[in-house]
């Protein structure tokens, strides 16, 4: 087991009361009746942002904003120079979504740093907590822009995309958070990636796993990547749905159709063969201003998004659905038009950091299982920056993204416990 | 029709050496195979391969017309029909050493009618052998069947090359559908025939046997189905 002296001194400090606390505050910064909503650069995100800086304050922790516009909650340590240990999430949600999905790794930071800051712990180096805007794609069309911008990987067509409201840009959304946008937009990084020396986040689990294996924690191996298009054009010709015999047709939506249906075939099979591949097309619409019942489709819209741990499996299944595209555009006399093809890499955890969290885990008497991270997270940012990340899971019923995801108090205390330690005693 | 009858357990480990021989067999124990059916599992095969060779594939067909004619007997089968896809090309090869017609079944009906699932001629009343390339948990076998007997014939076999005979009720579900299932091999013999040589190291075969004892518990360790009517 861990030091005794720490463990007496945690049961002062109720981790337990204090993170139903700061959950239940959470949920009351929300702006939607139904689940919970945090827009990115809105005002739901704002309030939560409050709350931490509040909470950062009663315990005498710093806070400050970074260039990018993200807070930072700062245990200071005993050398202020030398690289930090970073542990953070995200604090935005999506539209509907629930209060743990991003909220969950903050809490975690926060409350292993106030913990430590309550039992007069001084860490070796700072020691701090990040809490960053706007990670879900629900609000931008691109995910991780809080911690992009930090390290300088946004682009000019990333910035001048519409926010989801359609009356601002990204940029200008990210202006009213104090963002440095003449660096952001020179793609500078807003910090040295040599200053972190790890990052660590907390997440609840996004699928079915740790619930079917009765796992409160795990520690991650990797997260996956995503190849997306917001939007994808099937263009044919309309015409009337009783005289146009099915030879002449150029029906969009049965060419989509037919789309898709060739992707799950295709997904089906290279599943079988091993490949790590998910593949979604999760907005499909008929121009709702001339769409009828008898009348042929001449443009369907749909988003796709296909993602792997695994580069290559990406790349490959990318071509599959441009060559099926082809194939169908000949066939059926139809286009495809493809939007801004956005990519996230794919990225791996630090073998060193996967080794520690097992441990300490263990020392917890734990268990210390792996899994991969089929959803993507702000620490795929930081590990594809080079800086040593790894990641810890909590179970979560019910999925997230939706206002049905729960999480237990119990299992998030073991998460944070895990954080604790390994934030308290780093490599 | 030259027929030899050799016995059941040597015509399982040479099908079991075959399927090796030709790396229709591949073990993994990091990311493991994914099935339609949600199973995630360190072994697959692909028996599609035994149709490029030859010599092989007209072993295996010797085999199971030998396994057919001792189970089922001489003149208690009239036609035999494939199973879309992989069954097809065995049901041909089948069909042309028993000397008898041949279907085939679609995993889907296309089009209506009670015959839109089979192609080829049906003769109402007959009795059919399903024949399939491979039986992994038995489910589209009764697809198949129930395809077959509501177009009028009947069927009470099925012939596979290969069995996975891990799954627990697997002949039991069949015989409840009046299937009942002649195969060639199993796992447990493409596992005897590892063992006794160097196609996979030892490690390896540990997790590959761990599985195979309980596919289930292995599957949900691995992030697959955990229990039947999961369709993940």
């Amino acid at each position: 087991m861990m030091n005794m002296t720490a463990e007496k001194i945690a049961v002062e400090f109720d981790m337990f009361a204090e993170a139903e606390r700061l959950f239940s505050e959470l949920e009351a910064t929300s702006t939607s009746t139904v689940g919970i909503t945090r827009e990115a650069y809105g005002k739901g995100e704002q309030k939560a942002v409050e709350l931490f800086i509040a909470y950062a304050a009663e315990y005498g922790l710093e806070t400050s904003f970074d260039d990018a516009g993200n807070l930072v909650i700062v245990l200071p340590g005993a050398n202020r120079n030398a690289p930090c240990i970073a542990c953070g999430s995200h604090l935005d949600s999506v539209p509907q979504g629930g209060n743990f999905d991003g909220a969950a790794g903050i809490v975690a930071g926060v409350i292993s740093l106030a913990r430590m800051q309550h039992e007069s712990f001084v860490p070796a180096c700072d020691l701090k907590g990040r809490a960053f805007r706007c990670e879900e794609s629900a609000w931008d069309g691109k995910p991780y822009i809080g911690s992009c911008a930090l390290l300088g990987n946004l682009t000019t067509e990333d910035l001048e995309a519409r926010h989801r409201d359609g009356k601002v840009t990204l940029a200008e959304a990210m202006k009213s958070s104090g963002a440095d946008l003449d660096r952001i937009y020179n793609g500078e990084s807003l910090i040295d990636p040599k200053s972190i020396a790890a990052y660590l986040e907390i997440h609840i689990e996004q699928g079915p796993v740790m619930i079917a294996r009765d796992l409160p924690t795990a520690v991650v191996t990797g997260i996956r990547g995503a190849i997306r298009h917001r939007k994808i054009t099937c263009i044919g010709r309309a015409g009337h749905s009783g005289a146009v015999p099915r030879w002449l047709r150029q029906d969009a939506f049965f060419a989509t159709a037919e789309l898709i249906s060739a992707l799950d075939e295709h997904w089906r099979v290279l599943l079988e063969r091993g490949l790590d591949i998910v593949v979604t097309s999760g907005i499909v619409e008929t121009n709702a201003e001339v769409h009828a019942m008898t009348r042929i489709p001449d443009e369907i819209t749909f988003s796709l998004e296909i993602r792997s741990q695994s580069t290559d499996a990406l790349e490959a299944f990318y071509h599959l659905m441009q060559t099926e595209c082809n194939n169908i555009a000949k066939e059926r006399k139809v286009t495809f038009k493809f939007d801004r093809k956005l990519t996230t890499a794919p990225a791996r955890m630090s073998e060193r950091w996967i080794e520690r969290l097992k441990s300490i885990s263990e020392q917890l008497d734990f268990p210390s299982e792996l899994i991969p991270s089929g959803a993507g997270h702000d620490a795929a940012v930081f590990a594809n920056a080079g800086i040593p990340t790894a990641m810890i899971f909590i179970r979560n019923d019910k999925g997230s993204h939706n206002p049905d995801e729960s999480m237990t108090i119990e299992d998030f205390i073991k998460g944070t416990e895990i954080l604790y330690h390994a934030l308290k005693e780093p490599l | 029709m030259n027929l030899s009858f050799p016995p059941k357990e040597v015509m399982a480990e040479m099908t079991a050496k075959m399927l090796l021989e030709i790396e229709a067999v591949r073990f993994r124990s990091d990311e493991p195979f994914r099935f339609t059916s949600g199973w995630a599992s360190p072994v697959y095969i692909d028996c599609r391969k035994l149709i490029s060779y030859p010599r092989l594939r007209q072993t295996i067909i010797d085999f199971g017309a030998a396994t057919i004619l001792r189970s089922i007997g001489f003149e208690s089968i009239d036609a035999i029909a494939g199973g879309e896809t992989a069954g097809i090309p065995y049901a041909a090869w089948l069909s042309d050493r028993l000397m008898l017609p041949m279907q085939y079944v679609r995993k889907k009906p296309k089009g209506f009618g009670r015959t839109a699932q089979i192609e080829g001629d049906l003769t109402e009343g007959s009795k059919i052998l399903l024949v399939e390339d491979l039986t992994t948990d038995g489910r589209s076998k009764v697809n198949f069947c129930n395809a077959l007997r509501n177009a009028g014939v009947s069927v009470s076999h099925t012939f596979v090359v290969f069995y996975y005979n891990i799954f627990p009720h697997t002949k039991a579900m069949l015989a409840e559908n009046n299937i009942e299932m002649l195969e060639l091999a199993t796992w447990w013999d493409v596992l005897a025939v590892t063992k006794q040589s160097n196609y996979f190291d030892s490690n390896t075969i540990d997790e590959v046997e761990k599985f195979l004892n309980n596919p289930i518990e292995w599957s949900a360790a691995h992030g697959g189905a955990s229990s039947f009517g999961d369709k993940a």
